[in-house]
């Protein structure tokens, strides 16, 4: 019974709610804030759940990430709500020739296509924007990651469903002056993390507003400018 | 020696041309030396002579029906008639524009005895109705020779073809007119006197050209050629014993058909990126389905795999009575090279998976992405063939959206502006002008927007950094 125990514990299958030991497949994001909170990073296995609205820093919260993951692998972007730029991939260091962009003709397809690039083992990972999804779909995918050795990230409004999902974890997003507002409602192998800040001001400057400043000009005044 | 045998074609492109009556005078003129390169019986009957001009001919002829000479009409009825001519012999080679070349020697065991061999290609080539000269030789250049000034003797007697060779003038052969000139005036003046002299004289006075064609001639220097080899080719039919209405059920029939191209690849190392099935419907016309693979398959799995995916989309709309599998494209087999040590290595190729991707989405759901030079930002990121390996423009350090609406639409939005102007002012030497002012800006929900202002003072949205 105790070998059993160890194997579980050895492969991260038993969570100790007393210590926090560091998960290994994990590569960071980039951010230190947010690799301090998830202690080291993403995981390189598995489906995120990240709940969040569109446009607020999403991607360039995950995009170095998976770049770090990539290794000559495949990105793949399941209907994603607009046209992925070009400059803005190459702008973060990704070889354009690896990236996958479908836009399938029903919802079918594209759960579809997304568990065909999961577990094909050529991609490193695929983004999935969606609405709302089943549990056994979930289930289904997280079975694709582990065989492809791909991570999934599954991009949905944080209205879709507050329905928990079988996720290893998930994260909500949401929009902070000064970057991005995070908060882990849950993870394996810890406890749901509440709000924090990632400070994204050092990696875009451009992109975030100083902390206490009053340049922002309202949209009418600044017509007049 | 090895015996060769050379075809020449004096009149290929007028065998190419369809002409219902044949008393027309019909001539080829070669536009660029205005000199006629071809031409029928009818059109010698008024006096036409090769090598005359256009001019000349019309005022012998008042009917001519001229044509311009035209050498990828002769290439191809030249790869027609080697197609043709590799049911019986095995090695063709071109000599262009209107020659083909055989190795005879090896086919002799086979036909035993040159004669036979003879008789099997004249019969097979006269039901092609062109006409051609012919000879043998023992060297490529010396059956040229003698086919093109009309031997028309197949022998094998060495004595016999030397002496034949041996009474052309050396205007005849393919030596350039420098050195016809240069042997001329030393008194060489045909092809017997040119063979007299010892080879290492002529290398003494002469260039090494004039060696190797010596040397070709006779048959003592090796001639290289290239031998023709047709396009491999797979087309196989599947009689049903009994209709098939669901397609579904056609998957077992089909994979028949594509253990037999397996079996066909195979033997020859090569895969096939596309077959083509033909479903034969009973009262209906055929339905085509054309399935490819980016990589490059032989598999009989891979490949029912690919089809079961395209055929679980389509709908029969009639018995399908016959099943026809065609490979249209067969390249030799690639090896992808795959690195111990270059990490995790998945049991699918990125192109296998595209190809999967590919037959159930279809070609046009799944795109890769581009850059180009272009300033302008909805041309710059441009969608293309995915994996294509394709070397990109570098222009990095522009800060640009990393999602972009698919057309800029009104805003709506109340945003504030963080950042901008920056002008894009381009486009006018296409017709798609845009004079345009890039803010960055944030919207109350939070949401960083890409906006513009174009220059009837109308605000747009274009993109978000996500």
């Amino acid at each position: 019974m105790n070998e059993i125990i160890a194997l579980l514990q050895r492969k991260n299958l038993v969570w100790h709610a007393k210590g926090e030991k560091p998960i290994n497949d994990v590569t960071p994001s980039g951010y230190t804030a947010f690799d301090d909170k998830l202690q080291g990073g993403l995981p390189n296995i598995g489906v995120v759940e990240v709940r969040t609205p569109i446009g607020i820093g999403e991607l360039r919260l995950l995009l170095p990430n998976i770049m770090r993951q990539a290794q000559d692998r495949l990105t793949v972007f399941i209907q994603p709500p607009g046209f992925i730029n070009a400059e803005h991939m190459q702008n973060q260091g990704f070889n354009l020739n690896n990236i996958l962009i479908v836009f399938p003709n029903s919802v079918k397809e594209a759960l579809w296509a997304a568990e065909q690039c999961l577990k094909s083992g050529a991609c490193s990972a695929v983004l999935f924007w969606c609405q709302s999804l089943e549990v056994h779909q979930v289930r289904r995918f997280q079975v694709a990651a582990e065989a492809g050795n791909c991570v999934h990230f599954l991009l949905k409004d944080e209205k879709a469903n507050a329905l928990s999902l079988p996720v290893p974890l998930t994260i909500q997003l949401s929009p902070h002056s000064c970057g991005i507002e995070v908060s882990i409602p849950k993870r394996r192998g810890g406890y749901p993390l509440p709000e924090f800040t990632v400070d994204m001001s050092f990696q875009w400057p451009a992109l975030t507003l100083a902390p206490s400043s009053n340049n922002i000009l309202s949209f009418p005044a600044a017509k007049a400018v | 020696m090895t015996l060769w045998l050379y075809l020449h074609f004096p009149v290929l492109q007028l065998d190419t041309l369809y002409s219902a009556q044949q008393d027309q005078p019909i001539i080829i003129v070669e536009a660029k030396k205005n000199a006629i390169v071809q031409f029928n019986k009818a059109a010698a009957v008024h006096g036409v002579k090769l090598g005359m001009g256009l001019g000349t001919a019309s005022s012998l002829c008042d009917d001519l029906h001229v044509h311009p000479y035209q050498a990828a009409v002769e290439k191809e009825k030249l790869l027609e008639i080697a197609h043709w001519l590799y049911l019986k012999t095995s090695d063709i080679s071109f000599f262009e524009p209107n020659g083909i070349l055989l190795r005879v020697s090896n086919m002799l065991t086979l036909y035993d005895g040159l004669d036979n061999y003879w008789q099997a290609l004249k019969v097979h080539l006269t039901l092609l109705k062109i006409h051609f000269y012919y000879a043998t030789a023992y060297s490529p250049l010396a059956a040229q020779l003698l086919a093109q000034s009309g031997f028309n003797q197949v022998i094998d007697n060495k004595k016999t073809l030397l002496n034949a060779i041996k009474q052309h003038s050396l205007v005849k052969t393919t030596l350039p007119s420098k050195t016809i000139e240069k042997l001329n005036r030393t008194g060489v003046r045909n092809l017997k006197e040119l063979l007299n002299i010892p080879l290492a004289e002529i290398a003494k006075r002469f260039d090494i050209s004039l060696v190797n064609f010596v040397g070709r001639l006779t048959g003592n220097f090796q001639h290289p050629v290239n031998y023709y080899t047709p396009p491999v080719q797979f087309k196989r039919c599947l009689q049903l014993l009994f209709d098939i209405e669901n397609a579904q059920w056609l998957e077992r029939p089909l994979n028949l058909l594509l253990n037999k191209l397996e079996s066909f690849l195979t033997l020859g190392d090569k895969v096939t990126h596309e077959i083509i099935i033909t479903l034969h419907q009973r009262d209906t016309p055929d339905v085509d389905l054309t399935i490819s693979s980016a990589r490059g398959d032989s598999a009989a799995k891979k490949w029912l795999k690919l089809s079961s995916l395209t055929l679980e989309s389509i709908k029969i709309e009639a018995p399908v009575h016959s099943i026809t599998l065609c490979a249209s494209r067969v390249v030799a087999r690639h090896i992808a090279e795959v690195d111990l040590f270059s990490g995790y290595q998945g049991n699918t190729s990125p192109l296998e998976l595209l190809s999967i991707l590919q037959a159930k989405l279809g070609k046009q759901a799944i795109k890769g992405l581009a850059i180009t030079e272009d300033a302008r930002p909805e041309l710059s990121s441009q969608f293309c063939e995915p994996l294509s390996n394709a070397i990109n423009l570098s222009l990095k350090g522009k800060l640009r959206p990393s999602l972009l609406l698919p057309t800029p639409q009104r805003l709506t939005d109340k945003v504030s502006v963080i950042q901008g102007p920056e002008r894009i002012a381009t486009g006018w030497w296409d017709g798609q002008p845009i004079v345009r002012d890039y803010f960055i800006a944030r919207s109350k929900q939070g949401r960083w927007l890409w906006i513009f202002k174009d220059q009837k003072k109308g605000w747009f949205l274009h993109g978000a950094f996500s």
